[in-house]
């Protein structure tokens, strides 16, 4: 019986089926949940990435949706506009936010309220408030109220000669106001949905104010048919106000799905039990060289998990051992298995484990683990739980004394290929420009502490033909036509200063718009959420075509940073200070990073620069999302793929990114991280 | 400034090509799990497993071989591994598949299972009016299932396993929760050894029939 088969015929079946009875919830062609055009009151599932096509008249929409919390959606689409009145094609950069206030009971149906285009920067501004109620598990019906677009009338809230980008508290749910609503209709055919709605938005400004006229509108109705296959694409066709045809192609992933083939190691070593009698036995002391024997034997059982001995101490009573992991698995495993493997080497009297992990350069923590603990609760019936409290994480005091070390050989070379995604969007009016291609890198590192990396990139797709516009010069702006990018060349140099204090100093190029020098200090406690960093950094801004020349500007950036790992994968930071173009302001950073390494996250910044000369509002906001490569290919690996999505492109509130991720590094195996996937320090 | 800058970026470029081109990669060894145990099991003096599930089992095989062996048949799957008892204490009894896969049962009861997705973390049997299941789910959370169950006689059977007939008394176990149903099936000889059992492992894998061969 091949072991490959196996895996492969369990993976088809992860899913449980409990979380399929619900019918599922549909999106509109704006890519939230929806009929046709009108909102409805469902949300998508937590954690839900929807990526949404829709083409309707002269209007393209892509969407890509989140769903952020249980009840909140947040979505950024591009909508581009053809013969937009004078100005021809235009694309804008719209953001929807889409809350669930109730969810439906076997009495009340669900009630949700939504803003989309909040920052009124397209011509989709609107506020909904609305209702949906299903009905023996396959008829939905929906009705709300609608203002701005949605408001049956031609007062649309928005003025659109002023530029948008800014909240409008004043504005939201003012003004006229209609009705909206529509049904929903799960057809026998598996699979086949049929939808009808009453459509509020008399699409006054294409066919009034703008001329020529985008479609006849000469009826309140819209009918369509979607199709959802079994790989959650859904492909909707709709017939739009008696005179138009509509489209629609969308499709869901949701990060808490896991990997369709599951996540699958080898089972760990059952706990060895020890003799009682022996435990008072120390004369194993005495053999020579004790500490290297003992790593040896856990080499033997460790290399497989992809983890390494590097330091050990033996005393009669204890044992401190520190350990490199090259695997991507949840922190508590990693610590899971070296506990495991100890119950095998060690000694019966060696009544304490303290399991230290090396991430990177550091030493970040340790987790300490009474034996007969470990071989009570192994078998327990609530042992899973009782031991997340039982087993402690601190700090590795530094410097660390008395160990036997095992050190690696130095110099290590590494490589990797990966493709890449890099999505700009200009201010309005620009186009929106995809570029794809394949990213390799390389490093070696000269000792534990300092490493050369370098990074660079092949476009493959580059969708960015036309940059006349930009104002300053973008990362687009850089080795166009196909050219490799270097997009970092750097020397890296990492140090631990004291039990919870991390450093480290970067010189080289960081990125492709910037090279200098600088460094950065974090402190951060193994058992503690929160953690405070400063980096300061000087760096010129290089050249757009030789790679090793700079332009004529310099600056001197740096940030004051306040980290916190929350519960259920939520990251947040505050970052203060000075950024790339000397303009002074903050950051703030939500990310929620699930257990499979998938990380989407929202951020927002305010600077000290005017107005105009951000572009698209008073502030910097975007999403970025961060898949890992390993999650498609279903390998492990560390590498990812993903990129930032920023609204606007002026050049206010960027920040620099240098080389190591000091937090990102030292936080993975502290006590915040561990506790989330407790479970799997048994696995 | 910036020329000692560039000065800096071409010293790290030659580094980083002289030492790459010198080093090149290597991969790890990958030793199976059995291989691991063999090597410390022999290292502290013990027997070593000597079970192998290649070619037909029959009886006079079965004897030849010194450890706990089971045969698990995953119903959903259509495959049946031969597991080896690799770990014994406090009434659990935990065995080993060559796909590195681990499966406990206390007292012949499936408490945990290892190596598998959506993996059985641990089983509390402590009342069975709230028995309760957790399992890891794909994103390494843990998720509880409580169920409520009942057992009956369902009649004597004899059975086959590999040669050898026993005769039995099938106990039927009905467990009840809010998201399933499942029965488990034991066939029990006169001294209260499961010789055979159909097991619910969970949403994902549905039934396992776990015989014990020796």
């Amino acid at each position: 019986m091949s072991r490959i088969a196996f895996f492969a015929v369990v993976g088809t079946a992860l899913i449980p089926s409990a979380a399929m009875s619900q019918t599922a919830s549909t999106v509109g062609i704006y890519g939230t949940p929806g009929l046709i055009e009108m909102p409805t009151a469902e949300v998508t599932p937590d954690a839900e990435l929807t990526t949404t096509f829709s083409q309707f008249a002269d209007a393209d929409n892509i969407a890509v949706g989140f769903q952020f919390l249980p009840q909140l959606m947040v979505s950024y689409r591009i909508q581009r506009l053809e013969n937009f009145g004078a100005r021809g094609t235009a694309y804008d950069g719209i953001w929807d936010l889409h809350f669930q206030l109730f969810d439906e009971t076997d009495i009340t149906p669900a009630v949700a309220v939504g803003l989309r285009d909040f920052f009124a920067t397209g011509r989709t501004v609107s506020q909904y408030v609305v209702a949906t109620k299903t009905f023996a598990d396959q008829l939905k019906v929906t009705g709300g109220i609608g203002w701005g677009r949605l408001s049956d009338s031609d007062d649309l809230q928005a003025d659109y000669s002023k530029s948008g980008g800014d909240f409008r508290w004043d504005e939201y749910f003012t003004g006229e106001t209609g009705f909206f609503g529509g049904i929903e209709w799960a057809t026998p055919i598996d699979g086949v949905t049929f939808k009808a709605e009453y459509s509020s938005d008399q699409y006054v400004q294409e066919n009034e104010i703008f001329l020529p006229r985008s479609f006849d509108r000469e009826s309140d109705y819209n009918f369509g048919v979607e199709y959802t296959t079994p790989l959650n694409f859904t492909l909707g066709a709709y017939y739009m106000y008696g005179s138009e045809y509509a489209f629609m192609l969308s499709t869901a992933l949701n990060p808490k799905r896991g990997r369709p083939q599951g996540y699958v190691v080898p089972a760990p070593l059952p706990i060895q039990p020890r003799d009682q009698a022996a435990r008072s036995d120390l004369s194993w002391l005495s053999t020579p060289d004790v500490e290297t024997v003992a790593a040896n034997a856990l080499r033997s059982t460790l290399s497989k998990d992809g983890i390494s001995v590097r330091k050990i101490k033996l005393t009669g009573r204890q044992v401190d051992i520190i350990v490199t992991s090259s695997r991507l698995q949840p922190a508590a495993q990693t610590y899971g298995r070296v506990a495991r493997a100890l119950t095998y080497v060690m000694p019966e009297s060696v009544e304490t484990f303290v399991i230290g992990v090396q991430n990177g350069a550091f030493e970040t923590a340790q987790m300490v683990i009474n034996r007969s603990d470990l071989e009570r609760l192994e078998l327990s019936p609530n042992g899973v739980r009782e031991s997340a409290t039982t087993f402690s994480i601190e700090d590795i005091p530094y410097p660390t004394d008395g160990f036997t070390e095992f050190p690696r050989d130095f110099p290590r070379f590494n490589w990797g290929v990966r493709p890449f995604l890099n999505v700009t969007l200009f201010s309005s009016g620009n186009r929106p420009a995809v570029r794809a291609g394949l990213a390799a890198s390389a490093s070696v590192s000269l000792s534990e502490n300092l490493r050369i990396g370098a990074g660079a990139r092949l476009p493959v797709i580059d969708g960015n033909t036309d940059n006349d516009n930009t104002r300053g010069p973008d990362e687009s702006a850089y080795f166009t036509d196909f050219e490799v990018t270097l997009t970092r060349l750097s020397a890296d140099y990492f140090q631990k200063l004291g039990d919870n204090i991390y450093s480290k100093a970067n010189v080289g190029l960081f990125s492709s718009q910037w090279g200098g020098v600088g460094g950065e200090i974090l402190y951060k406690r193994a058992d503690q959420r929160w953690g405070i960093g400063l980096d300061v950094n000087h760096v010129w801004q290089r050249d757009t075509e030789e790679y090793f020349e700079f332009v004529d500007y310099d600056v001197t950036t740096g940030h004051v940073s306040f980290y916190y790992s929350g519960r259920g994968g939520f990251d947040y930071e505050v970052n203060a200070g000075r950024y790339l173009e000397g303009d002074w302001g903050s950051t703030f950073t939500v990310n929620r990073t699930f257990d499979n390494g998938w990380s989407v996250g929202v951020f927002a910044t305010a600077t000290d620069i005017s107005g105009a000369e951000f572009g698209d509002g008073r502030f910097q906001k975007g999403f970025t999302i961060d898949i890992p490569f390993g999650w498609a290919i279903g390998t492990q690996t560390r590498r990812t793929v993903g990129d930032r999505i920023a609204s606007t492109s002026g050049n206010g509130g960027a920040r620099l990114r240098t080389p190591g991720n000091l937090f990102g590094t030292v936080d993975q195996f502290h006590a915040d991280n561990v506790s989330g996937t407790w479970g799997a320090f048994w696995k | 400034m910036i020329r000692i800058l560039r000065f800096t970026l071409l010293s790290l470029l030659i580094i980083l090509t002289s030492c790459g081109i010198r080093i090149g990669t290597g991969a790890p060894s990958d030793a199976g799990i059995g291989q691991i145990i063999d090597n410390i099991q022999a290292a502290r003096g013990r027997n070593t497993p000597e079970a192998t599930n290649e070619g037909q089992i029959t009886r006079a095989r079965i004897n030849s071989i010194s450890q706990k062996l089971i045969r698990v048949e995953f119903t959903k799957y259509g495959i049946a591994p031969l597991m080896t008892q690799v770990a014994s204490r406090q009434g659990f009894d935990t065995y080993l598949s060559t796909g590195e896969q681990t499966i406990t049962l206390k007292d012949g009861r499936v408490s945990h299972t290892r190596g598998l997705p959506f993996d059985l973390l641990e089983s509390d049997f402590g009342n069975d009016s709230a028995r309760k299941y957790r399992f890891l789910r794909a994103d390494n959370a843990v998720t509880e299932l409580t169920a409520s169950c009942t057992r009956q006689r369902a009649g004597q059977e004899t059975i086959e396993i590999v040669e050898r007939r026993y005769s039995t008394t099938l106990i039927e176990e009905t467990c009840t929760s809010p998201a399933v149903v499942f029965t488990n099936r034991y066939w029990v000889d006169g001294s209260g050894i499961i010789w055979k059992s159909e097991q619910w492992l969970g949403p994902t894998h549905g039934f396992a029939i776990i015989q014990k061969l020796n």
